[in-house]
């Protein structure tokens, strides 16, 4: 290898700063000459590590064990929310009280719109322009005179049949809420809906006064 | 003159590399000059609305293109032109070829600047260009660049191939299977194809493509112009011969793989993506390989050179790659992916990559290759000087201010507050996006300027020359180093006096790479091996998707067909670049299903004829957009995206409004898409009457709301615009429909049904499909 050096055609590195056992390859390439370091320490076992990473990760997410693929995740996450939410919510009861105090909550008016969209477009339409049901933007109501007739249609039905019960098939919690995100639909159309229907009856009630209750308990989302 | 064989002389051909030289500085500054442009309309969106080969979705792809063709492809010519005739001891093959290689290419990139403006397009990311222009890619490529290149390995005069050499011929070699992937489509007309996949076979392809054609253009053969250039430039020896060889097989062997993470989270399935991810985490520490090796190299020459401009391009340049590739192992991992796939960060990435490790490498070697090009010094080193600075200001403009637009973006679209509720809507990253363009715009001007000082400096250099260039000549003896016994003496292991089996000292010898000395004398074992690496991860990550279809894209039932003007309405999608801004798949992440709308399945998709998942979220997602908003919304929105939302940056498409249907090109789409095997029945026969009867039904819905019945002379149910609509309201409905409203209203025409359906069906969140049989 001392040879190989001193065969070299170019000046031969300066010595004093590289390592003494540093030897150069015995071919220089159009001038260009190689040294023989060894691979650096810490790229082989950065590498190894990964090698051996590999094979548990494969087996862990790919060995066909129900809930570990992303899908399944997605699904585990979704359900911790809902528990959150109805956790946070408390058992509530259907009444009067408590659906004008969730209407002034804007939080759990978007909980009520989720649970509006999967049940109720299909006949109310999208953010309740109406459809085959009626528009729930306007003014006008059919079987509504009070705000709690609202739980009352949402739980027993209307129509004979036409605007089915839905107290077998929404929880306690989701009927308050959606019914508190209807209430809060009215007035927000622009006209394009479905024309009205029934009679106009007066405005819902006033926001309460701040109480001290479970909905003071977590900070405002916004 | 030893043993009385007759000496042999040769010379370089440096012309060609002048040629190459020259076009990738003028290309340079021509790309950036079109990134700046583009730049500029994200940040006024109204000031060139109403011209369609002026928006933003038809040049954005350009100004890629012109970087990775143009500025990148022509620098890395240069550099393999000027090397390997050096490497090889003999001039290039064949001048012709090396002359035809260069001309075709300019015009495959001149064809590029013009068909992309005029919305021909393939519309798949990276592989844009149509097919008569990827059919004139593979041809140059082979026969003009790769034969001569190959043939010049062939007939050299060292026994042994540098390792730089490897590089370019894996590259070379690689590039020619790659191409092959812009070329799974069906020509359906001269400037016009259909993709052969779909959704998410077509998805995979597409980034098959794009990946790979990163890694053998932009880093591989880079990698091969670091090892000539930068040893040269800093008169060092190479830090190790074994990392190199390390370097090369480790970046070969796992660099092909990694195609799949850039579909994390998507509809593709979730063994390749999991491939992606672990060849991604390998990947990233096989180009550090390479960057240590570089950075080992500079660093002995750091006292006598840190002067020297060329010098600290190099060493920026190598840094960069160090930066990208940490970066590229950290996006492989899954659960960070999620975190700032399809935002600004992902475009700040290619950027770091593209202008700091590809453009400081080949400025380093275009200032470092001038003087000797021209045989005469600079015209000014203080330009030089300047150069670097302007292009690391302009550089590092563009990406940091990207890095943190991508982080704020992340963040708005992810936060949830104590309910689970989605915090922001997406329009509020908007007005922070807006000011981390404009710090983007600045950036890439300061780069601009950069490149007008460098085009000054070099021709000011090439005015100085003189008249005629010295072709030095070269002798070396007729036996040529070629037919020498092997070099090096036959290696003995340390352990050969101590007590160890026979395999350890074995193990040992073997683990000093001498052995790969006699790889390094055949360019056909390293080519052969590379081909088989890159076919055999085609094999197994891409042929699955088409054989196992079933099990990897499970069909869906409600999943049918577009309608004939919705198939017009996806072309114009395509055709206008809509997929630069708007991607169409919802992650199966929280913030996303609760923003969009239940994940994206890979059933849904198996009629997008390409794939249009996209890169970037500019705009919203448009997966679940049926029904989200009314037509009419649309109908305006098109017209003046401002009206709504002040801090939207998509420019006005008043032109759709203005243009008229063409209903025969309906029935083409709907002949060519069934001939592709799209199951289309009545359609074939009555396009024409089913698309017009559904664009009066949405003009009708238009109208209804408060729309205009015509546009000047133009009815509303003739534009444009109401295929495009269709479209938009088509997208996700299939999934989406409650099975109670199809019962409801009997459709009369699959339009009509469409429509309906595209009314009712509001993007209903899994969110809430699963609050239903919560308690």
């Amino acid at each position: 290898m001392i040879q190989a050096m001193s065969d070299s055609k170019h000046e031969s590195p300066d010595s004093n700063q590289d390592d003494p056992a540093d030897s150069l390859t015995d071919q220089s390439f159009d001038g260009i000459q190689q040294y023989d370091h060894p691979l650096p320490v810490w790229w082989i076992w950065l590498f190894v590590a990964v090698l051996l990473f590999a094979p548990p990760y494969v087996w862990y997410y790919h060995n066909g064990t129900q809930g570990r693929s992303l899908a399944d995740h997605h699904e585990q996450e979704l359900a911790e929310v809902l528990k959150l939410q109805f956790s946070q919510m408390g058992e509530v009861t259907a009444d009067r009280e408590t659906l004008v105090r969730f209407l002034y909550e804007d939080s759990w008016l978007r909980v009520g719109r989720s649970v509006f969209k999967s049940n109720c477009v299909a006949c109310h339409g999208r953010e309740g322009v109406g459809k085959v049901g009626p528009n729930l933007q306007d003014d006008h109501y059919k079987n509504i005179g009070d705000i709690a007739d609202i739980l009352r249609v949402l739980q027993q039905g209307a129509n004979a049949g036409a605007m089915p019960a839905w107290k077998s098939k929404l929880s306690t919690n989701e009927i308050v809420l959606v019914s508190a995100y209807v209430a809060s639909l009215r007035g927000s159309g622009d006209g394009s809906g479905k024309p009205a229907e029934g009679r106009v009856i007066a405005p819902w009630p006033q926001a309460p006064p701040p109480e001290t209750d479970v909905t003071d308990q977590q900070k405002s989302p916004e | 003159m030893l043993g009385g064989v007759p000496e042999v002389s040769y010379s370089y051909d440096d012309s060609i590399v002048r040629k190459f030289l020259t076009a990738t500085l003028i290309w340079g500054f021509v790309a950036a000059v079109v990134a700046v442009v583009v730049a500029s309309m994200l940040l006024y969106p109204g000031a060139v609305s109403g011209t369609d080969w002026l928006s933003f979705g038809r040049l954005r792809p350009l100004a890629t293109t012109l970087f990775l063709l143009a500025f990148a492809g022509n620098g890395i010519f240069a550099a393999i032109y000027y090397s390997t005739q050096r490497l090889c001891k003999t001039p290039m093959w064949s001048r012709v070829l090396g002359w035809l290689h260069f001309w075709s290419w300019q015009a495959i990139i001149a064809s590029a600047l013009i068909t992309l403006p005029q919305g021909i397009t393939q519309g798949r990311g990276y592989g844009e260009l149509e097919w008569p222009i990827d059919v004139s890619v593979s041809i140059v490529w082979m026969l003009f660049f790769a034969a001569n290149f190959f043939m010049t390995l062939v007939h050299r005069r060292e026994r042994r191939m540098y390792v730089s050499l490897w590089f370019y011929l894996a590259a070379v070699v690689a590039m020619c299977l790659i191409n092959v992937c812009t070329l799974f489509v069906f020509p359906q007309g001269p400037l016009k194809s259909d993709s052969l996949a779909t959704g998410v076979q077509d998805a995979l392809l597409q980034w098959w493509y794009g990946h790979n054609l990163l890694l053998f253009l932009l880093i591989v053969p880079f990698f091969g112009l670091v090892y000539y250039f930068v040893p040269k430039a800093a008169n060092r020896p190479v830090h190790s011969y074994k990392l190199s060889i390390v370097n090369f097989w480790t970046l070969i062997l796992v660099g092909v793989w990694v195609a799949p993470q850039h579909l994390h989270y998507t509809a593709l399935p979730e063994w390749a993506s999991s491939l992606g991810m672990l060849f991604g985490l390998l990947f990233g520490i096989a180009v550090l390989a390479g960057v240590a090796n570089a950075l080992l190299t500079l660093r002995g020459a750091a006292d006598q050179t840190s002067a020297d401009p060329v010098y600290r391009f190099f060493l920026v340049g190598v840094i960069f790659l160090g930066i990208a590739a940490v970066e590229e192992a950290m996006l492989s991992i899954k659960s960070i992916n999620a975190l700032v796939h399809y935002t600004e960060w992902m475009t700040a990435h290619l950027e770091l990559g593209l202008l700091g490790w590809n453009g400081m490498l080949i400025l380093g070697m275009a200032y470092w290759l001038t003087p000797k090009l021209f045989q005469t010094g600079l015209w000014s080193n203080k330009a030089v000087s300047l150069h670097f600075w302007l292009a690391l200001g302009g550089l590092l403009l563009c990406v940091v201010p990207g890095y943190a637009a991508g982080i704020v973006q992340s963040g708005v679209w992810r936060s949830m507050d104590d309910l689970g509720n989605l915090q922001y809507d997406f329009v509020d990253s908007a007005p922070f996006l807006k000011r981390m363009w404009s710090l983007q715009l600045v950036g890439g001007l300061v780069y601009a300027v950069g490149f007008m000082v460098m085009l000054a400096n070099y021709g000011m250099t090439w005015l100085k020359r003189s008249g005629a260039y010295e072709v030095p000549i070269h002798y070396q003896d007729g036996s040529s180093e070629r037919i020498r016994p092997v070099s090096g003496p036959v290696p003995v292991s340390v352990l050969e006096t101590a007590p160890v089996l026979n395999i350890a000292k074995r193990l040992d010898i073997w683990s000093r790479l001498n052995w790969h000395r006699q790889w390094e004398e055949s360019p056909r074992r390293i080519g052969f091996l590379v081909a088989l690496v890159v076919l055999l991860a085609f094999v197994v990550e891409v042929v699955p998707m088409f054989v196992f279809a079933a099990s990897n894209v499970p069909p869906l039932a409600a999943v049918k067909p577009y309608t004939p003007l919705e198939l017009l309405g996806r072309q114009i999608y395509v055709t206008e670049g809509c997929c630069n801004c708007h991607t169409q798949m919802v992650r199966p992440l929280m913030p996303e299903t609760l923003r969009y709308g239940d994940y994206s399945q890979p059933g849904e998709l198996v009629h997008d004829q390409p794939a249009q998942w996209g890169k970037r979220r500019i705009g919203p997602d448009l997966a679940r957009e049926s029904g989200k908003q009314t037509s009419f919304w649309h109908w305006r929105h098109l017209a003046n995206p401002q009206e709504d939302e002040p801090n939207s940056a998509m420019p006005s498409y008043r032109y759709l409004l203005d243009r008229p249907i063409d209903f025969e090109k309906i029935n083409e789409l709907v002949q060519a898409a069934h001939g592709l095997g799209v199951p289309y029945g009545s359609e074939l026969t009555g396009s024409q009457e089913m698309a017009s009867k559904q664009a009066e039904s949405i003009a009708a819905d238009i109208v209804s709301k408060g729309g205009p019945i015509r546009r000047g002379t133009l009815m509303t149910y003739d534009a444009e615009a109401v295929a495009l609509i269709a479209y938009l309201q088509r997208l996700g409905a299939d999934l989406l429909a409650p099975p109670a409203a199809k019962k409801e209203d009997a459709p009369t025409t699959p339009a009509a049904d469409e429509v309906t359906k595209g009314a009712i069906s509001s993007g209903i969140p899994v969110a809430d499909r699963l609050a239903f049989h919560t308690p």
